[in-house]
This record gives C-alpha cells, structure tokens and sequence, in this order.
C-alpha cells in the first residue's frame, strides 16, 4: 500500500465501504462527479451538502471520517469552512479533509495555505490523483500543529530519510519485503 | 510564537482502510472512471447551460454591478471546468481557466476592459461548437487567445 507522496499500486487493496463520508459542494453536477467517483471506490457519500452553513450544522454533532470540500463557494467559501472545522472541537477538528478547486485565485492562496486542509486538488482531477490523495489522508501521520492563526496539519513535509538509524517499523518492514523479494527474484534467475 | 502540537492518533480512515474486505486499486479505479464516463452526456449539457449563463453577460453600465458581474463570470467558469474537465474537453478547461485568471487579475480595476472577457465566451462558444477531428482549429483559437491576452495584460494566457 502507498504511504504519504507515493503513487497508487494497482494491486494494491484498500476498503473504504464503511467511510462515513461528506461532500460539500455548491454545484450539483461538480458533486454527482465526485461521489459518482467515490462510489467507485466503495464509498457511498453520506452527506452532501450544498453550503458551508449546511455543512457546519451537521458536522458539530455528527462525526465523520472523509470530508472532500469544494475552494469555490458563494457565501462563505469551503477555505472558510475548513478553518472552522479544526477550530470546531469534537468530534470532527481533525478529520482528514481534501478539497477540489477548479482555480484557486491569486488572493486566496494564502487562505488555501492556512485553512488547515490537509490536500487540495485542482482540477482536472483523475480518478486516479483523486483515490491517491484519499490513501494519502488515510496514511497522513503527520501532528496538528496550532500557530497563531494555523490550526491543522505540520506543513513541512521532509525530504529525503530522517537522520540516523531507520526507527520506523512499516518503513523497515517494507525494506524487509523489498529485500526478500530481490533475493526471490536473483535466485529465481539463477 | 507559541507552536501546540498536536500528536496524530490514526484516524478512523487509517484503520478502515486497511480492515478485511475491499477491492484492489485497479478495480476501484475501473469503477470510477467507468461512472464518471456514465455522466458525459449530463456533462456535455452542463457546459451548454454555463455557456448560456457566459454568453447572457453584459458589461454593467453601472460601477457597482462590475464586482457582482466578475463574480458570476468567475463564478460561470469555475462550474464549466467543473463540468469540462473529467471528459477530456481540455481547451475548453484551458480557455475557462484563462478566463478564471483574468476575472481574477482585472477584479480591482475600476473599469476593467470587457474585450477580453468577451473573446474567452466567444472562444468558448467556437470551441464547443467546433467538431471534435477540429484539432488545427482548436489549436487556432488557443494560440489567438494567447497572444491577445498577452498582448493585453502582459503574460500569456
């Protein structure tokens, strides 16, 4: 299974049927499209929500595991929303949230920066760059930090290995299994 | 500055992602594109209707209405790529994310020159009335819209 920045393995298995899930979307067909596409992968939306106020009347007492919220809204607009949302306190500050954006204009990208969101994908989307980010959420380990204004995801995403030795159990099982199937493959070649 | 950090337990989505059950990557992929595909016909009517709602815009005579009327172009746009995009009308996504650009950069401007928004709907219209072996001609009115709007707000568009 990929892990955070990876690509999808198509082999791969994933089950998302039970991901109690919210699409916040004011244009019906742009949200037909997304959970049309979430279906495919086994996730009926539970909620869909037209608006923002809509969104936030259910979220304060409802939990839910998937939040996919569109940038571009009249009223309050889905970056609004999401800064809510990780201020808003049980049960949902901290649900994993991916928001869509057709364009994202020059004067919001700061607010893009600093609603807490913890991807947002620009169309044209594909199926496929939508269920990575989905993967990506699910396996996103990453602490919440609050600064100032900034409550959501550490921004900072390393490059390259941590310093020292390799403490990471799924890293160095992964490094294991790679390593088993190598000496499979040299000696199934000899 | 005070830095609180939060320490990540796994999220309900971790652990149901990777419970017993489920489909492979390839066979939730397959789906979902072959529903997405299922909705192209709505798609194409979704772009007509946004180009209807383009096409009514009138430059406002009065100064108050130049906001509210960006709005409902930018807004407009946005819905069109919204529709465009998953069905592979790429210079249609092109033209409306150009013209999402350019509401965007003439939104302060006290008097913005509807010319150019005007030739991305007129573009707009030409490309999704032009059949789809027009390839030269798309790529015509691409590279028109381009140049004008770099020759208009200095960058191409």
């Amino acid at each position: 299974m990929s892990t955070v920045g990876e690509a999808l393995r198509e082999t791969a298995i994933i089950n998302l049927t039970g991901a109690v899930t919210m699409v916040v979307d004011d244009s019906s067909f742009s949200a037909e499209i997304t959970t049309s596409a979430l279906l495919g992968f086994g996730i009926r939306t539970r909620y869909l929500c037209r608006s923002a106020p809509e969104a936030m009347a259910i979220l304060g007492d409802s939990e839910v595991d998937l939040l996919v919220v569109d940038c571009e809204m009249p009223g309050m607009d889905g970056f609004e929303l999401v800064k809510w949302l990780r201020r808003s306190g049980p049960p949902n500050a901290f649900v994993p949230v991916i928001m869509t954006a057709a364009h994202i204009r020059r004067s919001m990208v700061n607010k893009a920066r600093n609603c807490g969101a913890n991807y947002i994908v620009t169309k044209p989307f594909s199926a496929s760059s939508l269920l990575e980010r989905i993967v990506w959420v699910a396996r996103d380990s990453r602490p919440f930090l609050e600064v100032g204004e900034y409550f959501g995801p550490d921004r900072r995403f390393r490059e390259g290995d941590p310093p020292g030795e390799e403490r990471r159990s799924d890293v160095i099982r992964r490094a294991e299994f790679e390593a088993r199937k190598a000496v499979a493959a040299t000696e199934a070649a000899q | 500055m005070t830095v609180i950090t939060h320490s990540r337990r796994q999220s309900r989505l971790a652990k149901l992602i990777d419970s017993a059950g489920g489909v492979t990557v390839g066979v939730a992929l397959t789906r979902a594109r072959e529903n997405i595909a299922a909705l192209r016909d709505r798609g194409v009517e979704e772009i007509a209707c946004r180009l209807e709602e383009l096409s009514a815009v009138r430059p406002p005579s009065d100064p108050e209405e130049i906001t509210r009327t960006l709005q409902q172009v930018y807004r407009s746009a946005n819905h069109l790529i919204d529709a465009a995009a998953p069905f592979g009308f790429e210079e249609l996504c092109a033209v409306a994310i150009s013209l999402c650009d350019v509401v965007d950069r003439v939104g302060d401007d006290a008097s913005p020159d509807w010319r150019i928004i005007d030739v991305h709907i007129q573009s707009l219209r030409l490309l999704n009335g032009l059949p789809a072996d027009a390839a030269e001609e798309r790529r015509q009115v691409l590279d028109h819209l381009s140049r004008m709007v770099a020759r208009k707000l200095g960058e191409p568009g």
